[in-house]
């Protein structure tokens, strides 16, 4: 006993170094599954109250790049408007039988901080919990779908962007409608993989992909990228190296999407798959 | 001894400062990230416990993880370097051991020691900080690319910030 004792004494060193790397280890994969902690929300915290600062000075090196993305999306949005209509006579546009509900509403929200550079990048937006931001809310941007709110704080939420390890993103061929998965390998911050879409369908460089909307996150029909190549093929299904649409290094603004029917969505998926089995 | 303290400590957080504002926002060629702060860890005294190191290492890589939200990925990577830096100070020590007080430092123990002793370090700490990142061994070719293309990045911005110190030490 007393020889044991002195053993640990005298490995005191390599022992305190075990001790300190299981508990940050322990940190690590505890942060990376619960991502609602207290501590978390701390540090997105800090991290945003320092990265809100820098932002402001650097925010004017692209304010111009900016301007111009939000003058388009207004011009597109103008030319929806109902003033923007011709009408060709009262009885062609009326449509009085249809009632519509709001589905999905946006909010815009700030990148003050984001990372493309690591194996798992994420971006963190100046909306929290104070502004009705939730874990499992989806970013999208003019150009296309962004990412994946995953936790948040009073005034900061931390997303998942596409550049991450535990991103899949349920996406779809717009020519033929098959269904894949996005996913992202960690190389270039232009380039995403799309997988599951069987290899008999007709694929083309060029070819839109854009979201399903079956996962609640983000509308159906937003843009993710296009076909760049057909890079293999395995056991019946195209490996597909699509360009993503967003640029991340520069993205400045995003919505982030409220959608209304998610409880309602969810609530029947999880009835029917207790059926199921 | 208590101004050497005092002026290592502002030292240290004029370090974690440049890491938190400006480093952690460099991207070049896409990915290439240096981390500055391991430095502080490298340039301690020789007399500190090794004890004392260690726990200030975790603390180091703690303070960087909460400002950019990795909790636990640079606190463990630090640690690991605080760790090594006991054993690889023994192996490199010089023939008649060190002086009590002494820095590994480049005007103490000239540049091309002090480029492989922090070579070593900084190889290491990217090394494991990159492969934590990933967790897949099939992603082995591009850990191994991150890190020698960081390592090389923080390496040289060790060596500027070594120049800079010791510029001002010979002129005070």
């Amino acid at each position: 006993m007393r020889s044991l004792i002195a053993l640990l004494w005298r490995n005191n060193f390599s022992i305190l170094f075990f001790l300190l790397l299981l508990l940050s280890l322990g940190l690590l994969t505890r942060f990376n599954r619960f991502h609602n902690s207290n501590f978390l929300g701390f540090s997105n915290a800090l991290n945003g109250a320092v990265s809100t600062r820098i932002k402001n000075f650097t925010e004017y090196l692209t304010l111009s790049d900016v301007n111009e993305i939000l003058m388009h999306e207004n011009a597109k949005l103008k030319s929806r408007n109902m003033e923007s209509l011709y009408r060709y006579g009262s009885e062609l546009l009326v449509r009085e039988n249809e009632i519509y509900r709001q589905q999905y509403s946006f909010q815009a929200a700030r990148i003050v901080n984001s990372t493309t550079n690591k194996r798992s990048n994420y971006i963190l937006i100046d909306r929290g919990s104070a502004h009705g931001v939730k874990p499992e809310m989806g970013l999208i941007s003019p150009f296309g779908a962004v990412g994946l709110v995953k936790s948040v704080s009073k005034n900061y939420s931390l997303a998942y962007s596409f550049l991450h390890r535990q991103s899949v993103l349920s996406a779809e061929h717009a020519a033929t409608g098959y269904f894949g998965l996005v996913r992202w390998d960690g190389n270039n911050s232009t380039i995403a993989q799309l997988y599951d879409i069987p290899s008999h369908a007709k694929v083309n460089a060029g070819d839109t992909i854009f979201t399903r909307g079956s996962s609640t996150y983000y509308p159906r029909g937003i843009m993710i990228g296009t076909v760049n190549e057909i890079t293999g093929e395995e056991e019946g299904f195209h490996e597909i190296d699509i360009n993503l649409s967003v640029d991340f290094r520069k993205l400045a603004y995003v919505y982030v999407v409220h959608n209304n029917s998610k409880m309602e969505q969810l609530q029947l998926q999880s009835d029917t798959s207790t059926v199921k089995e | 001894m208590r101004t050497d303290g005092f002026r290592f400590l502002i030292f240290g957080l004029i370090v974690v400062f440049l890491q938190v504002v400006i480093l952690n926002n460099i991207q070049f060629l896409g990915f290439v990230n240096p981390y500055l702060y391991v430095m502080v860890i490298l340039v301690l005294p020789v007399d500190v416990s090794k004890h004392q190191i260690l726990l200030f290492g975790f603390f180091l890589g703690l303070v960087i993880d909460l400002f950019s939200s990795t909790i636990g990925l640079h606190t463990s990577a630090a640690l690991l370097i605080a760790f090594l830096r006991f054993f690889l100070l023994k192996y490199l020590a010089p023939r008649d051991g060190f002086e009590f007080s002494s820095r590994p430092s480049i005007s103490e123990m000239g540049l091309p020691w002090f480029i492989s002793y922090s070579g070593i370090l900084i190889l290491a700490h990217h090394f494991f900080l990159f492969s934590l990142e990933s967790l897949k061994f099939s992603e082995l070719g591009q850990i191994l690319i991150r890190t020698f293309s960081s390592a090389a990045f923080t390496l040289l911005l060790v060596i500027a910030v070594e120049y800079l110190r010791y510029r001002r030490k010979v002129r005070s």
